[in-house]
């Protein structure tokens, strides 16, 4: 095909493209739009978080937890140890 | 500082509603249509336009979120994590003038061929198609240059064998 002959095929279809959106018209109301996203958004944020956590809660697993118990546990010892070492100091 | 974006927004939109549309028309596959990835798309342009950092124009930043909402809408599909959203104050209306049927018929047949295409040389013959200059198309596509004008020679040419196909 010639180089001039492509060049009016691609002109054609790039005017195709670009008449494709007028078979549709498309009507903002932007005052109500802008209400709409405003909250709209702060709600799919909610859940979008809530979704986060609700994944992060059940992704842990079993051994993370007994980890934090564990943890918890030799921490709530020292500071039973140390409260007591104070106290005898004390008396 | 909150008007000034709702200022911002407004004209954005109006000045890229048309090509928002085109582009979701051809991304858009059952069950989701046009309107709803239309819609998505607001949403995120509304989202991100307070952190868009003027690194590059605007018309260019909308291509780029337009074609990002897209294509990751079908990822969500696939992984069925899309609930396509309703926003009530966007209307569409089909036009008073219907399109004439040879140019509806070139348009169906140039769309059936851009879908077959793959992600990435889909998104650079839409940019094309609405006459970015290459330049831009590498902004958007984070390829270079020279190698968009490789990819383009070979786009064009199978999309040119496509839709002769198909209209014969």
């Amino acid at each position: 095909m010639m180089e001039e002959e492509l060049k009016d095929i691609w002109g054609e279809l790039k005017d195709v493209w670009r008449n494709s959106s007028q078979s549709e018209k498309i009507e903002l109301q932007m005052s109500g739009l802008l209400a709409e996203l405003k909250s709209k958004v702060s709600q799919f944020e909610k859940d979008s978080i809530k979704k986060d956590i609700k994944m992060i809660k059940s992704s842990t697993s079993q051994f993370e937890k007994d980890s934090i118990k564990r943890d918890v546990t030799n921490i709530t010892t020292s500071i039973r140890k140390i409260i007591q070492y104070f106290k005898k100091k004390k008396e | 500082m909150q008007n000034q974006t709702e200022q911002a927004f407004s004209e954005i939109l109006e000045e890229s509603k048309h090509k928002i549309y085109r582009i979701c028309k051809v991304y858009a596959v059952s069950p989701i249509e046009p309107q709803d990835l239309f819609q998505e798309v607001i949403i995120q342009v509304w989202k991100s336009l307070p952190t868009f950092k003027g690194n590059s124009s605007i018309s260019t930043w909308v291509y780029k979120v337009a074609l990002n909402v897209c294509y990751t809408s079908k990822v969500r599909l696939e992984k069925k994590n899309l609930n396509p959203v309703s926003l009530e104050s966007i209307k569409f209306q089909l036009a008073e003038i219907p399109p004439e049927k040879d140019q509806q018929e070139k348009y169906l047949a140039l769309r059936k061929c851009i879908s077959s295409l793959n992600e990435v040389d889909k998104s650079i013959i839409v940019l094309y198609l609405e006459e970015l200059p290459y330049k831009e198309i590498a902004v958007i596509t984070g390829l270079t240059e020279n190698h968009i004008a490789v990819k383009m020679k070979r786009i064009r040419k199978s999309l040119l064998k496509c839709i002769t196909k198909k209209l014969k």
